[in-house]
C-alpha cells in the first residue's frame, strides 16, 4: 500500500493519507474514509474500488480520476468535446502528452478515468461497463 | 375502468377499499396509475459542480425542471431516451430516480459525521443521496437481504463514489442481533411493500394486489420496523417509507411503533403536497397522531405514490 500512496504522490503529486486504503485481492485497491474503515461490523464490502496494479504503474478507476484527479499537479489530460464522446464509447485518443504512463481524463469539471499514454495513444482504461454504448 | 390500464386487472376489492379511502378522487388516482412516471435524476454534488452539469445537459438539449424538494433532482421534461446511456450517468455525475424516491432521505435528513443506517438499501437510489447528504462524512451503512440485488447496490455505491458507506448483508428483522442495540443516530427504512404506488412503472403491482397479500407484506414490515427502532439510538430519528399506498402497510404498521414509544415528527418539505396520514381504516382506530405521517398520492405531485413517516425514539 505504502508503494502505492508513494506512486499516487510522486506521479500526481497527491496524498492520500487523509483516507483509508484497503487491500481486494491481490491487485486492487478500494477507497474509503477512516470512519467507514473504522467501523466494526461484519461486511460485504466497503468504500469504492479506486486502482488495479499494472505493469505501468496503476490502472484509476472512474471515482479514483476525480478523487485522485482535483488535486492533481501533473498527468491529466483535458479532452475536447468530440474527443470526449469517443473516449466514452471506449475508444483510444490520439493525443500528444510529455511522457509515457498513466494520465487521467478530464473534460471540464468531470473526470473520466484514466488511460495509459504509450507514446502514440492514450490507450483506454475505463472499464466496459462504464463506457456509453453507441 | 380508467383509461390505459387493462381491463380486468382492477379487483373488485380493490376498487371497493380505494374509493372508500379517496371517494371521487379514486378516478383521478386511476388516471395518473395509467400514466408513465416523468422521468427524473439526481446530481451527485460529490462528484461534479451541479451548476456546470446542468449548464452542460441544458446546452446539448436537455430541458430540466427542478424538484423542489430535493436541491439536486431535475426532472427530464426533454432529454435522450436512454437516460441510463450517457457519459454523464456513467461517470456518476447523475442517478436516474423518481423525484417521490428523494422525499424519504431529505425527511431523515442525515448530518455529516452521524452514523446511518439503511435497512433495505438495495439497490441503492437513497443510499447513495444519504451519503451525497453526508458529504460522504461520517459512516453510512447499507443493508440488504437479497444477495444478488446486493450486486446491484455495490455498483450503484461504485459508480456514485460513495466513500463512506459499509454494505452488509443480512436479515434486517434481526438487525438488532447484527448490529446490536441503539447504534445509530438515524436509521431508513425503505421497505419492501406492494408498491401500489409504482403502478406508474408496471401493472404487476395491481395484478399481484390482494387483501393477503398486503396482510403478508404487512407482517415482514412491521418486524423490520421493529428491528430498525431497536437498533436507533435514544434521541435517534428513523424514517420509515414505502412506495404503497396500504394502510396496512403504512399506518398500521406506525401505529404499532408507536406502541412501543417512538414519538411521530410531522417533516417539513418545501413544494411538495402530502395529506396527512389516516385516523381510522377499516376496523382500525390508529388515533389523530397518525396524521403527522405523509400520504403522498401520484396526482397530487405528478409522481408515483409514497408513504413517509418520521419518527423519534425519545431519550
Ligand atoms: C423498496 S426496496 C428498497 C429500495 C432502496 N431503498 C432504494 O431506494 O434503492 C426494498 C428492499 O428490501 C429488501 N428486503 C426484503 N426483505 C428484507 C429483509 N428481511 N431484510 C432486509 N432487506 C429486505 C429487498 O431485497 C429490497 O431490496
Amino acid at each position: 500500500m505504502s508503494e502505492f500512496l508513494a506512486w499516487v504522490k510522486q506521479w500526481f503529486g497527491v496524498d492520500l493519507s487523509g483516507y483509508s486504503l484497503i487491500r481486494s485481492g491481490k491487485k486492487r485497491i478500494r477507497i474509503l474514509t477512516k470512519e467507514a474503515a473504522e467501523f466494526d461490523v461484519k461486511d460485504v464490502i466497503r468504500g469504492v474500488y479506486l486502482a488495479k496494479k499494472a505493469p505501468y504503474g496503476y490502472i484509476i478507476s472512474v471515482e479514483g480520476s476525480y478523487i485522485i484527479g482535483r488535486g492533481a499537479s501533473r498527468h491529466v489530460v483535458e479532452l475536447g468535446e468530440e474527443e470526449f464522446g469517443r473516449w466514452m464509447r471506449g475508444e483510444d485518443i490520439a493525443v500528444e502528452l510529455p511522457e509515457k504512463g498513466v494520465y487521467l481524463v478530464k473534460f471540464g469539471r468531470a473526470f473520466a478515468g484514466s488511460g495509459y499514454y504509450n507514446g502514440e495513444v492514450l490507450h483506454n482504461l475505463v472499464p466496459k461497463s462504464r463506457t456509453v454504448e453507441p | 375502468m380508467s383509461d390505459g390500464i387493462p381491463e380486468g386487472l382492477i379487483k373488485p376489492e380493490f376498487e371497493r377499499r380505494y374509493r372508500e379511502l379517496l371517494g371521487e378522487e379514486y378516478d383521478i388516482l386511476l388516471s395518473f396509475m395509467a400514466r408513465k412516471p416523468i422521468p427524473s435524476i439526481r446530481l451527485n454534488p460529490m462528484k461534479v459542480d451541479p451548476d456546470w452539469l446542468v449548464a452542460r445537459l441544458e446546452e446539448s438539449g436537455w430541458v430540466l425542471e427542478p424538484i423542489p424538494w430535493y436541491e439536486y433532482g431535475y426532472r427530464v421534461r426533454k432529454g435522450p431516451e436512454r437516460l441510463g446511456n450517457t457519459e454523464w450517468h456513467q461517470l456518476g455525475l447523475y442517478y436516474v430516480q423518481e423525484a417521490a424516491s428523494m422525499i424519504p432521505p431529505v425527511v431523515l435528513s442525515p448530518n455529516p459525521g452521524e452514523r446511518v443506517l439503511d435497512l433495505a438499501a438495495s439497490p441503492g437510489s437513497k443510499t447513495t443521496q444519504l451519503s451525497e447528504m453526508m458529504r460522504h462524512e461520517g459512516v453510512l451503512v447499507a443493508n440488504d437481504v437479497t444477495p444478488d440485488r446486493v450486486d446491484a447496490l455495490i455498483a450503484n455505491i461504485q459508480r456514485m463514489g460513495s466513500i463512506n458507506v459499509v454494505v452488509t448483508l443480512s436479515d434486517g428483522r434481526r438487525a438488532h442481533q447484527f448490529f446490536g442495540e441503539e447504534k445509530f443516530d438515524k436509521v431508513l427504512l425503505d421497505a419492501p411493500c406492494s408498491s401500489l404506488g409504482e403502478v406508474r412503472r408496471s401493472w404487476g403491482a395491481l395484478a399481484r394486489w390482494s387483501p393477503k397479500s398486503v396482510n403478508k407484506i404487512a407482517r415482514l414490515q412491521l418486524s423490520l420496523a421493529k428491528a430498525a427502532y431497536r437498533v436507533l439510538k435514544k434521541g435517534g430519528v428513523m424514517v420509515y417509507s414505502t412506495c404503497t399506498l396500504e394502510p396496512k402497510e403504512n399506518e398500521w404498521v406506525v401505529y404499532n411503533l408507536l406502541k412501543l414509544g417512538a414519538v411521530l415528527e410531522e417533516p417539513q418539505l418545501e413544494g411538495l403536497r402530502w395529506r396527512p396520514g389516516l385516523e381510522r381504516w377499516m376496523d382500525w382506530e390508529f388515533g389523530s397522531e397518525l396524521r403527522k405521517t405523509m400520504r403522498i398520492y401520484p396526482q397530487d405531485n405528478d409522481t408515483i405514490g409514497f408513504f413517509v413517516a418520521l419518527l423519534r425514539k425519545p431519550t
